[in-house]
């Protein structure tokens, strides 16, 4: 994987001392063709090369090398789609495409597992100034994992203690600083309402009751996240709607519901059945995100118990996104951020422009277009609660647990400057340095 | 050079005293130290490796205990109904629960007879089911009743992974297998607990070297080997050993390793850790030591030093008043320095000093007695016999002018004159031979009492009409001293008689006797001392070192020679004189006589 990556690697990146640049802007004024001037850097970037490499065994090391003052990005392709990656610097945050070179950078490679990019140099641009932000997609966090111990990423984001705290403990130089999630970054598991089977709301309900969403901030966040309550939002932001069911843990319950609504094993295999169609419902979750699995086979575990047999099937983010759009899908696994707006709920759960539930009901289209249209933005909040009521009643996502941070992690050996601690965030990529002791003995 | 050699003295005196006292202190400290950190350091060395023995076998025994525990669960696991019945459904429950429970259980998944895959917990992204086949040795072996675990292999995260398979029997039969893909980073935990020191490191090999786990988790995960062909040979042989040796960088490590007995596998629990490292506390123990010893010597040198030099200050001071003594200055004494022997010493030379004064005086007034004894002889035979010659002549001159003359009473008178100085210069001459040429003593035991009685006799005519009152306060009247009887009278009438000219005014005489111990005398000893104390006019303090020199006198018609012959009869004696006087208040005159028992 690695390997076939190194391929797509830009040979003449550019490796010339700071002098040397410092010429070439000099004799800009020598060169008034552009074609000319790209030539004349090509070539002296090749010579000084040259000059500094000797042999051809360095020449074919160099090509297994990285690119000099290049930050590596750790991706994953389960949660993050190479087609949708934000470059975030001091400009702005910038959507990378394959043509984004009206852009302060310029994207050189752009692949599923790999996308190359040259900032924009400023002619007194200091020796420690990132030239380079690689982003690599990893097809699992463990690989990520074992990357970073190596040192060949030098950012990335894990999403649990346990998974930090490993790669610190294996390579000191990988600090780990833990940022808060976004405000209503929920796990859930959303379904297809068009599916025979969850499209009834009862099946749904059972399906959130028979989860035990403490059990799996117990056991697999370690403590480390807080269960959610029936909603997207948190209990102690504005939005939440008190009152809603907050579909504690209660697998006779939800046994009660299923049999009400008239599943019956009536085959004897452990699966519940109603007009032919067996309790059998496909989980769509996040490729190689140990959480993702983990929270997997935990539904599966759960609903075994009340004769539900979930078949937990891992897909990309690219995969996912793709299905979930198209509507091929049963339940989905997912991690969501929803902002404290009426646009978000009715955008993720109604809107088929810009979610995938697609939820019809005309109480909910009501609500959200008379809000839209009569009330100011700050009696939204009330809608907000009505329209969550909504989605409660009707079961829309089994809404599981909040996760309290995120885990960034940072190659201190390679980078510096990256932490704004004032704003508590990441700073831009722009705007880190690299450490020019790195890689010397 | 006579000078050089008594400055340098003490100095070298000084230095080894110093060095005396540091090399006592020193050569049974070092030995001692020497024997001490040798036995410490065996003793710590030899316990550094007894406890990483022993953490390795611990570590080998948990971590064998940990796979056992793994393969206990698939055996237990496929013992039980949910599995050997067969049915997929409580299959894939129970597989996913104890991947779910277990960490170490990466993949679970049942074969039938076949070798065919019933069920797993892997996630496919198509149906749920991968498509891994078992091998048909495998198969066979585990068809037969007994369970196989692979090699350790990489996975594609160069993560150490292991297969196991276990036989699902039934009735006795073997229905099918559990496949376990085992993750070997289950024990990555154990190993990063076994701490030994910063430098140190704890991992598990297999038989060909192949990290599998590593407290630096890059070697494994980078498929590193270790690379001491003589430690795996060692370890080859089996066993729980340690051992030194020098790896490939050229350090110097202790190296300890115990095999993990777990079905079958030929694993090596290995710790190891820079000997530098090991063995610091031994070599921090042996600078410590060594520290303290070096401050304990300076300390000790310290300590000496002026211990000594406190010990050689008063033989400086006595050195430097030999010095002095020996230069010539016999009235220099040294001060006291204390109570030890050498103050002793000093006192003992001060007395020496004092005796040689007395001798050297002693010597120069015999020398110049000798002088003037010679010269009395001179004198005696030239002026006295011209002298006597002329005071007959004149008798002649007298005799014939009176017959001649007849009343010559006017040359009588002047015959006179001239007789009367002939004596006077006669008595004068008689003096003189006196001092320069004195009698023999004839000493006979005598109380001193008596002797001043006759004196007091003599003289109290003379002193009560000028109003002068001799008294006598005799506190012990019977002391006798062996004395010239007459020389004696006469050393107590010149004093009395001064005494009385020197009160024209009237006064008290005061003549005291008593014993007395007197540490002026050669050596201290008890004497007889007799006090004159007058009330007279006093000697003036200048005038006070003069008393005893020949014709020194204050008074107008005195020769000067009353006391000198006086001091001179009582040291003849053995005795000594002693003046005190305050001017215009009176005189003291002691003289001090070697005593007589009253037997």
């Amino acid at each position: 994987m690695g390997h076939c990556a190194e391929s797509d690697r830009p040979n003449h990146a550019p490796t010339s001392t700071n002098g040397k640049m410092l010429f070439i802007i000099n004799a800009t004024d020598y060169f008034r063709s552009f074609p000319v001037l790209l030539l004349a850097l090509y070539l002296l970037d090749v010579t000084a090369s040259w000059g500094q490499n000797q042999g051809l065994n360095d020449l074919r090391l160099r090509k297994a090398r990285l690119p000099q003052n290049a930050i590596v990005v750790g991706k994953l392709v389960g949660h993050d789609d190479y087609r949708r990656t934000y470059l975030r610097i001091s400009s702005g945050e910038y959507l990378i495409t394959r043509n984004s070179n009206s852009h302060p950078f310029r994207v050189v490679s752009f692949s599923p597992d790999r996308l190359d990019i040259s900032l924009q140099q400023h002619p007194l641009s200091d020796p420690t100034d990132p030239r380079w932000i690689i982003f690599r997609f990893f097809q699992n966090e463990r690989q990520l994992m074992t990357s970073m111990i190596l040192e060949e990423v030098d950012y990335a984001v894990l999403r649990t203690r346990s998974q930090a705290r490993e790669v610190n403990r294996a390579n000191p130089f990988m600090v780990v600083i833990p940022l808060k999630t976004a405000a209503n970054t929920v796990h859930m598991v959303v379904y297809n309402l068009s599916h025979p089977v969850l499209k009834s709301a009862q099946v749904r309900r059972a399906l959130s009751y028979a989860m035990n969403k403490r059990k799996m901030v117990e056991e697999l966040l370690v403590r480390d996240g807080i269960v959610a309550r029936g909603s997207p939002y948190e209990t102690d932001r504005p939005y939440y709607a008190r009152g809603l069911d907050d579909y504690k843990y209660d697998p006779k319950k939800a046994i009660q519901i299923l049999r009400t609504a008239g599943w019956r094993d009536l085959d004897r295999d452990g699966v519940l059945e109603k007009n032919g169609y067996e309790l059998k419902i496909r989980l769509a979750f996040e490729k190689g995100m140990h959480l993702a699995e983990r929270v997997a086979r935990r539904i599966k575990l759960d609903l075994f118990e009340i004769g539900i047999e979930i078949i937990p099937v891992p897909y990309t983010k690219i995969e996912m996104t793709d299905r979930l759009r198209r509507g091929d899908y049963q339940a989905a696994l997912l991690e969501q951020q929803f902002e404290e707006s009426i646009d978000s709920l009715y955008g993720f759960f109604a809107d088929p422009q810009k979610g995938f539930v697609r939820f019809r009901n005309r109480n909910f289209d009501m609500l959200y277009r008379k809000a839209k249209k009569q009330l100011p933005g700050d009696r939204h909040r009330m809608v907000a609660h009505q329209l969550q009521a909504i989605i409660n009643r009707y079961c829309l996502a089994s809404f599981l647990f909040y996760r309290y941070y995120d885990y960034h992690l940072f190659n201190i050996k390679k980078v510096d400057n990256f932490y704004d601690e004032r704003a508590a965030q990441v700073k831009p990529f722009d705007q880190w340095s690299i450490k020019q002791t790195y890689g010397r003995k | 050079m006579l000078e050089k050699k008594r400055v340098k003295f003490p100095h070298r005196m000084l230095y080894r005293l110093l060095t005396s006292h540091v090399l006592l202190v020193t050569i049974p400290l070092l030995l001692t130290v020497q024997i001490l950190t040798n036995t410490a350091q065996r003793a710590i060395e030899e316990m550094i490796r007894a406890r990483n023995l022993e953490i390795v076998k611990r570590s080998a025994q948990q971590i064998a205990q940990t796979l056992e525990k793994a393969y206990d669960i698939l055996q237990l696991s496929a013992e039980s109904p949910a599995i050997y019945q067969m049915g997929h459904r409580s299959q894939g429950f129970t597989i996913n629960k104890i991947v779910y429970e277990f960490d170490i259980f990466q993949i679970l998944s049942v074969y039938d007879r076949e070798g065919r895959l019933v069920v797993s917990t892997e996630f496919a992204p198509t149906d749920g089911h991968n498509h891994h086949s078992v091998s048909r040795e495998v198969l066979d072996r585990v068809i037969a009743g007994q369970a196989y675990s692979s090699d350790v292999y990489l996975s594609p995260e160069n993560l150490p992974k292991m297969d196991v398979y276990v036989p699902i029997r039934s009735q006795n039969e073997t229905v099918g297998l559990l496949k376990a893909e085992v993750d070997l980073k289950a024990i990555w935990a154990l190993v990063d607990s076994i701490i030994v020191g910063k430098k140190g490191e704890a991992f598990i090999i297999r038989e060909d070297g192949q990290f599998i786990a590593h407290t630096d988790r890059r070697k494994v995960l980078q498929g590193e080997i270790f690379q001491e062909p003589t430690i795996l040979q060692d370890m080859a042989a089996g066993g729980v050993n340690q051992k030194i040796y020098q790896n490939r960088n050229g350090v110097e490590m202790i190296v300890a390793y115990a095999p993990i007995y777990v079905r079958g596998k030929d694993w090596r629990a290995v710790i190891q850790q820079p000997t530098r490292e090991a063995f610091a506390p031994s070599r921090t123990m042996r600078l410590q030591i060594f520290v303290i010893m070096f401050f304990s010597i300076c300390m000790a040198a310290l300590i000496a030093f002026f211990y000594t030099r406190k010990i050689l200050r008063p033989v400086d001071r006595l050195v430097s008043g030999i010095n002095r003594i020996a230069s010539g200055d016999l009235r220099y004494r040294i001060e006291p320095l204390g109570k030890d022997e050498i103050s002793q010493l000093a006192e003992h030379f001060n007395a020496m000093a004092a005796r040689l004064k007395s001798f050297q005086n002693k010597l120069k007034r015999t020398e110049r007695l000798e002088t003037l004894g010679k010269l009395a002889s001179v004198l005696s035979h030239e002026i006295r016999n011209p002298l006597n010659s002329m005071v007959i002549n004149m008798q002649i001159l007298r005799r014939e002018y009176q017959k001649a003359l007849g009343d010559t009473d006017k040359l009588d008178h002047y015959h006179n004159i001239v007789v009367s100085e002939i004596k006077r210069v006669d008595e004068l001459v008689g003096n003189f031979l006196m001092i320069a040429r004195p009698p023999k003593l004839e000493p006979e035991t005598r109380k001193i009492a008596d002797i001043l009685d006759e004196v007091i006799t003599m003289q109290q005519p003379i002193a009560l009409p000028r109003g002068i009152r001799i008294e006598r306060k005799y506190v012990d009247p019977d002391l006798r001293a062996r004395v010239d009887h007459n020389k004696m009278k006469q050393v107590f009438l010149n004093i009395v008689i001064n005494a009385i000219q020197a009160m024209p005014g009237g006064g008290r005489l005061l003549i005291s006797l008593e014993r007395q111990f007197s540490s002026d005398a050669e050596p201290p000893q008890e004497m007889i001392k007799i006090g004159f104390h007058d009330t007279g006019k006093g000697i003036k303090k200048e005038d006070l070192k003069h008393i005893f020199d020949f014709y020194f006198s204050t008074k107008k018609d005195g020769t000067g020679i009353g006391l000198s012959i006086a001091q001179q009869i009582v040291e003849e004696h053995g005795g000594f004189i002693r003046v005190e006087s305050e001017y215009k208040k009176g005189t003291t005159v002691f003289i001090y006589l070697p005593i007589i028992s009253h037997s």
